[in-house]
């Protein structure tokens, strides 16, 4: 009975968690030390959504935790929409290329995916005919936001899995296959 | 064809999932929309929140400077560099007064100082990306702040306003690379662009290669973009690039507007053409 309730409620917590990251990525993180490190949760949710979650339901949520994100910027209309779903898009491809398990692999697909967004952002920003003046300031945030970026992956992965855990998977699922359980 | 679609369901979705941002994004248009009713919601329900966060963290940093610190010379310290800043921007608008009058303008009628036509802000948040400097404000359509109004400091321009929520309202700043002010040098009029690079210069674009500037000159907005009225600080000039080939030279700008420390700001509700 519980476990329908709190499937309906992973999508609410995520949508709250995005509220959230907006609230603090537009105060708290502007002043120092934040606003030289600058961490975007949004951006592990997609990660993490790309990942572990289905292509209709990563894609629904990441689309949601975006549009939260568009209501506290100045970007264009739908820029972050379309950097967070392409970066969602990158993270679903890669689940299917790669087994990540552990903490550094993670660290380091984050840090990929964040150079792609990135490049990404000066491309789109190029077709706006911005990215003249924006490349010199994205990439004096570069390593730094890397490095953030990369720390913080792994320790919102493992927090969002066991909130996963709780209200969406089911941890025992994989009990039936287990080939070495006694009979 | 449900069965087609049923079977290949992960490719449609691929495709739709890389072609909707696409169709989303308006690379073409420049302008950006106003706060739809999804981001009406979510403001109503993040703004309040901003603002007692930024309200919070902005009184803890001051009690912190002032009482575990040496409390009566930040005082003192304080009051002398505010004075400073309103003797520096009085001696900024007498400059160019002088300016104006030798070059022995047609209008023999100065306008007087505008008056109340100012709406105060306190700034309660700023962009969540570090790829856009925006800033949102505690004002907004109910005060009778519009799209497109200009809004400055003592110490200068800060941008325009970008969007605007019944309660709140959303800066473009001028640090932003979407900003654009029609500028000119104060002391020898060269004309140019102001466009935001980082977040703490700016870039004068389209200057000719042989117009005077040179570092440490203020660069003044030229009014007639109108949007800004005429004369206003922008910044002072940090460097001068002149390739050997060209037509025009690149100069850097720092603003004359602290950003990092920016907390109140005046909306100008009403476009006047000088502010002298």
């Amino acid at each position: 009975m519980y476990r329908g309730f709190f499937r309906r409620l992973n999508l609410v917590i995520y949508l709250l968690i995005a509220v959230c990251a907006a609230i603090l990525q537009s105060t708290v993180f502007h002043y120092w030390p934040f606003n030289y490190l600058h961490p975007d949760i949004v951006f592990v949710m997609a990660v993490y959504f790309g990942y572990r979650r289905s292509l209709v339901e990563g894609s629904l949520l990441t689309i949601l935790a975006s549009l939260v994100m568009q209501a506290h910027s100045g970007a264009g209309q739908h820029f972050l929409l379309t950097t967070y779903v392409y970066v969602f898009l990158l993270a679903h491809l890669f689940s299917r290329l790669f087994v990540i398990k552990k903490a550094v692999a993670t660290a380091g697909m984050g840090a990929a995916l964040f150079a792609l967004k990135q490049i990404g952002i000066l491309v789109l920003l190029g077709l706006q005919g911005r990215s003249q003046n924006a490349a010199q300031h994205l990439l004096l945030h570069f390593v730094p936001s890397l490095a953030v970026q990369a720390a913080i992956l792994p320790i919102l992965f493992e927090l969002f899995h066991r909130l996963d855990l709780r209200t969406w998977s089911d941890a025992h699922a994989e009990d039936d296959y287990d080939l070495n359980k006694e009979i | 064809m449900f069965k087609l679609l049923k079977e290949y369901r992960f490719y449609v979705s691929i495709a739709i999932l890389l072609l909707l941002p696409i169709l989303a994004l308006n690379t073409s248009k420049q302008e950006k929309s106003d706060f739809s009713f999804f981001d009406r919601t979510v403001l109503f329900v993040t703004a309040p929140v901003q603002e007692a966060i930024t309200y919070a963290v902005d009184h803890a940093a001051h009690f912190l400077q002032r009482y575990i610190f040496v409390v009566n010379l930040n005082k003192t310290h304080a009051e002398v560099v505010e004075e400073n800043r309103r003797l520096n921007n009085a001696l900024h608008n007498f400059k160019e007064m002088e300016a104006e009058s030798k070059r022995l303008r047609a209008l023999l009628q100065l306008q007087e100082r505008i008056p109340e036509s100012k709406i105060t802000a306190q700034v309660i948040a700023k962009d969540v990306s570090i790829e856009f400097k925006s800033i949102r404000i505690n004002k907004g359509a109910r005060a009778g702040i519009e799209k497109g109004m200009a809004v400055v400091t003592h110490e200068g321009v800060v941008g325009k306003i970008l969007r605007t929520a019944p309660e709140y309202s959303d800066i473009l700043t001028m640090l932003d690379d979407l900003s654009s002010i029609d500028a000119i040098v104060q002391r020898s009029r060269a004309h140019g662009l102001l466009e935001g690079m980082t977040d703490t210069a700016c870039i004068l674009k389209y200057v000719l290669r042989t117009d005077d500037i040179e570092a440490g000159d203020t660069i003044v907005t030229s009014g007639l973009d109108g949007i800004y009225p005429k004369g206003l600080m922008l910044g002072n000039v940090l460097k001068v690039a002149k390739k050997s080939y060209g037509i025009t030279q690149t100069v850097v700008v720092r603003p004359s507007v602290d950003f990092s420390k920016l907390e109140e700001v005046l909306v100008i509700l009403k476009q006047d053409k000088n502010i002298l």
